[in-house]
């Protein structure tokens, strides 16, 4: 059978009326049948001892007088009490005098003194016979109870059926009262399953009356409510912090992880759970901060700042990380909240910032001290050149002083170089297509490039217009990419330039938001090293051999392009090639724009003119020879003024056009002009100078010279001002 | 010796006798028998009232005994007693003038006649007058001690003691073998 408290509320309820009816009728009974006893012994206890005294006092005589047969007679008065069932006079000594009724038996011995007693189904009182207070013996009488017995006997058999039917009444009252009470609480119980199971809060119940179940089941539904409520604010809170931006964690106070956000699982790299994983294994074990982190976290104390994290796959990359101690009401540090943010690109731009910051500091300063020097070169160029006018020719004064013009050149090449990387002036822009110069620009540098260097050009921007200075763009992509083809010597490799639109979007700390176009220069050569990769911008920076480069180059294409409100990204590693990006903005709207200039195209071409280049530098004359064949002369280089000479001598009329150097060592080329216009007066003539002070027009005109270079040359103008001199020819 | 003592004794007498009856036994019985009369004498006394509660000699309660005392020393079973609150007083009587100072005189051992002079000449007064002469009471006494078997009993003149004043209580009158008088009540009355 089930213990009472594992019954059903009904059943308990039911249970507890049939138990408090049957127990409150017990009582009833109970005190009833305890009155009736009480009243009738109290009652037949009166009787008795009003008998017994009556008997008493006539048996007094009786005994005084020894008279037992008197006694008996007394005695036997009694008979007219029916109940009296025995009844006995005893001697003073208890020795039975006279009897009656069934006076055979001893006298009960309970009643050796005065009293009422019960014995045996019946009253039994005794008491003293006495004279003029001396006792002379004791009276007993004994009175059947049969008649109580048979009373008590229906009360009883009447309050048990009474019982009974109370009992059933009790029963069938209840059920209605059952239902009542445990209806309204099997259905709580209910609806407590069903959301146990299925977690949905909406579930109400019906609210009942006013009583304890009713106010249950208000306090439920409240409940309810309130829990529903909670966990929309959980959920709220959970997926706030599960979808922020930043990575969040929440560690154990050793730094196990227990929970770690969408974006801190992401930050980590990490496809398995975190869970678990301690919070220090997250960073490369060279990172010298992880031990004030984990320093901090066993303290209990605040720590933040930018430290380098590496990701599951072994990547490393830096995190702005903050960490503070949940500390419960003892003050001890229950968990640890990280907070992270990668600021890989922040740390990145950082240092471009700063780099960018530096090279302007440099451009600035050399800018300053090229101009100086710029102005001193002049003086001395011009004294120098007048001096030669007046000197004897072949002297050995003439000798020195054409090579302090030399030296003075080249110092001037290497200033209008330092005034490029810091040039800051706008002057000389116009809009321009960036396609047509890429395009020029190929055709030069196939004419350079040794054959072992595959050069690949793509242009991929639907719109290429930007405003510049059409020179300044060339050298930087003539730089870049003969930096590029020197990287590559001497295996040779592919040299890639490719023109794409990219657009900036906000955030980047360089360039302002918009469409850019983009030239890639990649060659997939020696590649360098990071702490190269830093300083290949500025001024005077060169890992080539001494006299091979003046490390001016890559200074001169940041200054341009920086100048042009756009900027230059390396990226390089060892081994791996490196690859140059200039972002230039893009001219919105030019294509449809009236354009004065002359849409650049692809240089003029020649068509086998033979041309003698004479430059008494091999490697000028290489260049100069290199650029007009890959533009379609056919050229001869000569290295002196003599040789050259000798050639137009040999055959004056075999050459369409004389292009040479001003300051050479024997004869400068205005004299080497002057000596040709003697020779074949229609020979064209092209000088190339670096300071043109000494050059007046007027010698020009009397030495054919058709036109004057300013060094440094530029191979477009070269092609331009080459094919002008020849005739367009079209 | 005190009251109780003295009860005591006076039943276990009674009930001496009565056992003894049970037993037919020969032969005088005189120490016996005089206890269970003395022990009579003093009873009737209890339950008999005097008209003048207060006798004039003084607090104490006379027995007389008139004649042969047949009690002898047993009468100093009384000394120390009261009946109805007086002391008792055992006084030897000679003559009927002596007589009257008791309350209950006893006639042992004399000749009818002188039983009947000395009757005559209490007669009016407030005395019991006791006898275990046969047919006392029918000669004018008031209780007269009979042999009954083994048992003494006594018949009671009510006439006489009425007549002197004297009221003898009921049960007393009960359990008499003969009562004269007043009608026969009583056991006495019956054939």
């Amino acid at each position: 059978m089930a213990r009472f408290r594992d019954l059903p509320l009904g059943r308990k309820v039911g249970l507890a009326v049939v138990a408090a009816s049957t127990i409150s009728l017990a009582l009833a009974v109970g005190l009833f049948a305890w009155r009736e006893v009480r009243s009738y012994r109290d009652h037949a206890s009166d009787r008795l001892r009003t008998l017994a005294e009556v008997v008493a006092a006539n048996c007094a005589a009786p005994l005084l007088f020894d008279d037992s047969d008197a006694a008996a007679r007394t005695l036997a008065s009694l008979s007219s009490q029916p109940q009296v069932r025995a009844a006995w006079l005893l001697g003073r000594n208890g020795e039975v005098f006279a009897g009656y009724g069934r006076a055979g038996r001893p006298p009960p011995r309970a009643a050796r003194e005065d009293g009422v007693w019960w014995a045996q189904r019946s009253l039994v009182v005794g008491r003293t016979v006495s004279f003029e207070g001396e006792a002379l013996g004791r009276i007993v009488i004994q009175v059947d109870t049969g008649d109580l017995h048979a009373r008590l006997w229906w009360g009883l058999g009447v309050a048990g059926g009474v019982m009974g039917v109370a009992v059933l009444v009790a029963w069938l009252v209840s059920i209605p009262l059952r239902r009542r009470i445990s209806g309204p609480i099997q259905e709580l119980a209910a609806a407590m399953a069903r959301v146990a199971s299925s977690g949905d809060y909406s579930v109400r119940i019906p609210e009942g009356g006013q009583d304890e179940v009713g106010t249950l089941i208000r306090g439920f539904n409240r409940m309810l409510a309130q829990i529903a409520e909670r966990d929309d604010k959980l959920a709220r809170l959970a997926a706030a912090v599960d979808q922020a931006v930043e990575g969040i964690a929440v560690t154990d106070p050793e730094g196990r992880v227990l929970y770690g956000n969408r974006a801190f699982r992401k930050m980590c790299g990490a496809d398995e759970p975190l869970e678990g994983v301690s919070l220090f294994a997250l960073y490369p074990p060279d990172e010298p901060r992880v031990q004030e982190l984990r320093e901090a976290a066993e303290r209990g104390q605040v720590w933040s700042g930018r430290i380098r994290a590496q990701r599951a796959d072994g990547a490393t990359y830096h995190e702005e990380c903050a960490l503070s101690p949940v500390t419960g009401e003892g003050g001890e540090v229950r968990n640890l909240v990280v907070v992270k943010r990668d600021v890989t690109r922040e740390v990145e731009f950082e240092s471009r910032l700063a780099q960018n910051q530096r090279l302007e500091a440099l451009g600035t300063l050399a800018g300053g001290v090229a101009h100086d020097f710029n102005n001193i070169l002049t003086p001395i160029l011009g004294y120098a050149d007048m001096a030669l006018q007046g000197v004897e020719p072949g002297s050995r004064l003439e000798r020195n002083l054409k090579r302090v013009v030399r030296a003075a050149e080249r110092a001037r090449g290497i200033v209008q170089q330092i005034l490029a990387f810091s040039r800051q002036g706008e002057e000389g822009r116009t809009p321009l297509r960036l396609g047509a110069l890429l395009e020029e620009t190929e055709a030069l540098l196939r004419a350079s490039i040794p054959k072992h260097v595959r050069l690949e050009v793509r242009s991929e921007a639907p719109s290429d217009w930007v405003v510049g200075d059409a020179t300044q763009l060339q050298q930087v992509l003539m730089n870049l990419a003969t930096n590029a083809w020197h990287a590559m010597e001497p295996d040779g490799g592919t040299l890639e330039m490719a023109l794409e639109e990219h657009w900036v979007s906000a955030g980047d700390p360089e360039l302002p938001t918009g469409r850019y176009l983009r030239i890639r220069v990649s060659d997939d050569g020696c590649g360098m090293p990071p702490e190269v990769r830093d300083r290949i911008f500025e001024p005077f920076f060169t890992t080539k051999e001494v006299g091979k480069g003046t490390g001016l180059g890559l200074a001169a294409v940041h200054g341009i392009v920086q100048a042009h409100g756009g900027t230059v990204r390396v990226e390089s590693e060892p081994g791996k090639g490196t690859t140059f990006q200039v972002y230039l903005p893009a001219r919105e709207g030019s294509e449809s724009g009236p354009s004065k200039e002359p849409r650049r195209k692809a240089p003029p071409r020649g068509r086998g003119e033979r041309v003698l280049v004479v430059d008494d530098e091999l490697e000028v004359a290489d260049f100069l020879s290199q650029t007009l064949e890959a533009l379609g002369y056919d050229v001869e280089a000569v290295v002196s003024p003599a040789e050259a000479r000798t050639r137009l001598e040999k055959n004056a009329g075999g050459y369409d056009l004389l292009l040479t150097d001003q300051t050479m060592p024997d004869c400068t080329g205005l004299a080497l002009a002057r000596w040709a216009h003697g020779v074949r007066p229609d020979l064209p003539v092209v000088l190339c100078t670096g300071y043109s002070a000494a050059v007046t027009p007027r010698a020009l005109a009397e030495a054919g010279v058709a036109v004057v270079l300013p060094k440094p040359i530029s191979p477009s103008q070269l092609a331009v001002e080459v094919r002008r001199v020849l005739g367009d020819g079209a | 010796m005190g009251r109780r003592r003295f009860l005591g004794w006076a039943v276990a007498a009674l009930l001496g006798i009565w056992s003894r009856s049970a037993t037919p036994a020969e032969g005088p019985r005189t120490g016996r028998e005089q206890e269970v009369k003395l022990a009579y004498l003093y009873n009737l006394a209890r339950f008999t009232r005097w008209p003048s509660g207060d006798p004039p000699e003084g607090g104490a309660f006379r027995f007389g005994v008139w004649g042969d005392d047949p009690f002898g020393p047993l009468w100093d079973e009384l000394i120390g007693r009261t009946v109805h609150g007086r002391p008792v007083e055992v006084v030897r009587v000679r003559t009927a003038r002596e007589a009257r100072g008791c309350q209950v005189v006893f006639l042992a051992g004399a000749t009818v006649p002188s039983v009947g002079r000395m009757l005559e000449a209490l007669d009016g007064w407030e005395i019991l007058t006791v006898s275990d002469q046969p047919g006392f009471v029918d000669r004018g006494g008031m209780v007269g001690f009979i042999r009954q078997g083994e048992k003494i009993r006594f018949e009671v003149n009510l006439d006489r003691a009425l007549a002197a004043g004297l009221r003898i209580s009921a049960e007393v009158l009960r359990l008499a073998v003969r009562v004269l008088g007043q009608g026969g009540a009583g056991r006495g009355s019956l054939p």
